[in-house]
């Protein structure tokens, strides 16, 4: 496998994982939310990337939509964590952080 | 909405018709979904500009910075779990099992419309158990209305149960509260099975057989509320006139209402929730 193709799987499995913990924090715009994600370097390449990722989550019940006047124009969208994808993101944090572990002590044998 | 010159707009309008090329082969809600996003990104970006007009090399940096749709939709279906959604959702066996399903729990549903077992709606009760069982395997693409089909099926069970309790009690003035509440929920769990018919079809690309089964419904709740209007009419007609039985004559009323409602609840089950059921199932073509 190219390293190119193994950096990108890595990083669409991680995106679902950081997308819940930021909606965690708080509700965001589409638009915000690939903003945050694009300012951490390397990561996201493309915007578009996270709309399909974004759109699965919703449809899976993990995120729920409200609405927000927009000073512009028409409503805007904000993405919340549902219940089941505030439990999503625990699981998910516990299961990266065991593999993250792992994975140090391996490279660190080394 | 922020003004594009018509370069600027000649460039989004392509951006989007590429996008939803890409998006043709997908499942129809994710794809709206998709597009939806994209779509309110832009704007987003456009109002971002301090610019009153949108130049095209404006346009061209943003469309740019989103990456080019047959990548990143691609990139997606090649993802671990999406992808293998999607495949398996597209199989037509599944669908017509789940369908099949669906209408062996409707037959029951419909075939014990009215028949209390020991006070108790046995078929219903049987009808709804067998929804709750066929939703949680099945993972449909809108897991909220899912979920909703679930959580009213309970619901249901548990107001079939008060009802059947307070019917032995004699207590008939909440009954007829709870029947109205009973017949609204029915109403609303066939409403939303007919909608997960629809979207597994659309799922398919069986465009006139998802147009079928939205027209379905549409007939199926029209005729459901005139009959139980009719039913209530009836009903408390005979019940006041006298010419029967007695004002009061609760007994015979209750014998003689499954006489009239019954051939017509059977009726409207057969054609307009079962036959429909049926033949959205033979149009999927395996």
């Amino acid at each position: 496998m190219e390293n190119s193709s193994w950096l990108s799987q890595v990083k669409r499995g991680l995106l679902e994982l950081c997308i819940l913990n930021l909606l965690e924090n708080e509700p965001m715009y589409g638009y915000q939310l690939v903003k945050h994600l694009t300012s951490i370097p390397g990561f996201v390449t493309t915007e578009g990337t996270i709309y399909p990722l974004l759109s699965r989550l919703k449809l899976e019940g993990l995120v729920v939509i409200t609405f927000e006047e927009s000073p512009y124009g028409p409503v805007r969208k904000k993405y919340k964590l549902s219940d089941e994808g505030k439990n999503k993101r625990k699981e998910i944090n516990h299961m990266w952080k065991e593999v993250s572990n792992s994975v140090n002590t391996i490279t660190k044998l080394k | 909405m922020k003004p594009r010159v018509p370069e600027a707009e000649r460039l989004e309008e392509n951006y989007l018709q590429r996008l939803k090329n890409t998006l043709a082969n997908r499942d129809t809600v994710l794809a709206n979904e998709i597009m939806q996003g994209i779509r309110d990104h832009i704007e987003e970006a456009v109002n971002e500009s301090l610019n009153e007009e949108i130049s095209s090399a404006q346009m061209a940096n943003i469309l740019e910075k989103l990456g080019a749709p047959e990548t990143y939709i691609n990139d997606y279906s090649a993802s671990g779990s999406g992808a293998q959604a999607d495949v398996k959702k597209e199989d037509p066996g599944i669908y017509s099992e789940i369908f099949n399903k669906l209408w062996i729990a409707c037959f029951i549903g419909v075939l014990g419309l009215y028949v209390p077992v020991i006070n108790i709606y046995f078929c219903t009760i049987i009808y709804l158990v067998l929804i709750i069982l066929i939703f949680r395997t099945y993972s449909s693409n809108n897991k909220e209305r899912t979920k909703s089909i679930i959580k009213l099926s309970i619901v249901q069970i548990i107001l079939l149960t008060i009802y059947s309790i307070t019917s032995i009690l004699g207590l008939h003035f909440i009954n007829i509260f709870l029947d109205t509440v009973v017949f609204v929920i029915t109403m609303t769990i066939n409403w939303k099975i007919f909608g997960e018919m629809s979207a597994a079809l659309r799922i398919l690309k069986n465009q006139s057989g998802a147009e079928y089964v939205e027209g379905a419904r549409i007939k199926y709740i029209i005729f459901s509320i005139i009959a139980y209007m009719g039913f209530i009419f009836v009903g408390v007609l005979l019940a006041y006139s006298g010419q029967f039985y007695g004002r009061h004559d609760i007994v015979k009323f209750a014998l003689f209402e499954p006489l009239i409602t019954l051939p017509i609840g059977w009726l409207i089950g057969w054609l307009f929730l079962l036959r429909p059921i049926s033949r959205a199932k033979q149009s999927i073509k395996l």
